[in-house]
């Protein structure tokens, strides 16, 4: 009863008992109870990046197609890791492009205005174990003409739209470790 | 001074005596809970490999034994032994990662330290048929009563989780309130940060009174006078994460717990005058 908490907890033991012997140290009990629950959450504000440097807060369930609401499945508030914050900033991207298409069309529309970039930033924080942790994607064997750099922060000052269509092919995916 | 305290504390934890009804009520309210938990896991045609059903055979078997009080410390081992290979069998060797989870230790370390008790002497077919036996024999039906240090086992189980997980908790991602922002965002508020002002500084008051609460009723519950107190306060705050958290029959199962910290001829007495009976214990 109260060797597997010392152990594990105040003792950080690892299973190797000494004299060769060694054990699954998930035998012994500790209580740690939801130490890793809840991590799967973001902290996360779209802005839209105006000409002049300003920025302006969206609102993402604008452009998700239903309004944020309790009705809705939990999962449909919840944004569980910056690569899916980014993707949802990427289908922003996309619908800000088609409505800029779609107004540079339109004749009525004075030449210029009205048919810049889209400009979506993010500013994502996710949740660990030891608190929120600043989110950032990681490339690795990007192409030697890229502009991307091999670490990008995600704190509000990137334009998302300017990544490349094919971005998650260069996403270094992290191995979990199994505790 | 410090040797008849050393005796007294001694006294307390291994020799005294008194009213098995606490114990006999953890024991009922434990196989409510192992149903609750396991029960459907193991009807028979969810799987027939013989290890299944032979967990599951004696599963039915040994807990409804357990329940009625019919040959309780055969039922009382088995049902533990079988506990103990959820977790442990099912849990780490078959890999069954819910089987792995805290409330299911509870259960099994609960079964375990109870099968120590003396917990079919009261409100057992095992009393029923004593009583019968006595009468037979024109003897007085035997009392109510039988070693605690079983039940201090189980105050000292309470006291390592309240400890351990206040203990787990002293770090400065759970007191700056972080953890439990990501508690109310993963399950309530979604990945939008709440606007009031309020809410950070509600967390940091949840983190803390959290921490404070468990080290409290780590220690305080083993003192009668403040029981009063700390009992219906930790009652409320299992309660509350029963509610608010997917704890499974954790809360309910330290709710049980409560009735080995209380002084069991009180609790035998409290049952007697609930029910207008003359205490016999």
């Amino acid at each position: 009863m109260s060797f597997g908490p010392c152990y594990r907890q105040a003792l950080d033991g690892d299973g190797r008992l000494g004299l060769g012997v060694d054990v699954d140290v998930r035998l012994f009990r500790q209580w740690v109870m939801f130490s890793g629950f809840g991590t799967k959450v973001c902290d996360v504000q779209y802005y839209e990046g105006l000409p002049g440097g300003a920025i302006k807060p969206l609102n993402r369930f604008d452009f998700i197609g239903y309004p944020k609401t309790w009705r809705e499945k939990r999962s449909s508030r919840v944004i569980s890791s910056a690569e899916r914050a980014v993707h949802r900033a990427r289908q922003i991207c996309s619908m800000m492009r088609k409505e800029r298409d779609d107004i540079c069309k339109s004749s009525s529309v004075v030449a210029g205005s009205g048919c810049t970039q889209p400009d979506v930033r993010l500013d994502v924080r996710c949740g660990h174990a030891e608190g929120w942790k600043d989110a950032t994607l990681r490339f690795r064997d990007l192409p030697e003409n890229s502009k991307l750099p091999k670490r990008y922060r995600l704190d509000g000052t990137h334009n998302l739209c300017e990544l490349p269509q094919n971005y998650p092919t260069f996403l270094r995916q992290r191995k979990r470790v199994q505790r | 001074m410090m040797g008849s305290m050393w005796r007294k504390s001694v006294d307390y934890m291994l020799y005294q005596e008194g009213s098995t009804r606490p114990a006999a009520l953890m024991r009922i309210g434990l196989v409510l809970l192992v149903w609750t938990r396991y029960a459907d896991d193991f009807l028979l045609f969810r799987n027939l490999e013989t290890y299944y059903l032979l967990h599951g055979v004696g599963f039915y078997v040994f807990t409804t034994m357990l329940f009625f009080g019919a040959f309780t410390r055969i039922a009382a081992v088995a049902t533990a032994a079988i506990l103990v290979s959820f977790y442990y069998y099912f849990g780490f060797e078959k890999g069954v990662e819910p089987y792995t989870h805290h409330h299911t230790y509870v259960l099994a370390i609960t079964a375990c330290l109870l099968a120590l008790s003396p917990c079919g002497k009261s409100y057992s077919l095992d009393r029923w048929w004593a009583i019968r036996r006595a009468e037979e024999r024109g003897e007085e039906a035997p009392l109510e009563q039988g070693p605690q240090w079983a039940m201090r086992l189980l105050a000292i189980q309470v006291t390592l989780i309240y400890f351990w997980s206040a203990y787990d908790k002293c770090h400065p991602g759970y007191l700056s309130g972080d953890r439990m922002e990501h508690y109310a965002m993963y399950l309530y508020v979604g990945s939008d940060y709440p606007n009031s002002s309020l809410f950070h500084p509600f967390m940091v008051f949840l983190a803390w009174t959290s921490v404070l609460l468990e080290y409290t009723l780590a220690i305080g519950l083993w003192f009668k006078r403040l029981q009063r107190y700390l009992v219906p306060i930790g009652m409320v705050f299992h309660g509350l994460l029963y509610v608010l958290l997917p704890v499974g029959t954790y809360s309910l199962n330290m709710w049980l717990l409560y009735l080995a910290f209380l002084d069991p001829d009180a609790v035998h007495r409290c049952i007697d005058r609930l029910s207008g009976a003359q205490s016999t214990s």
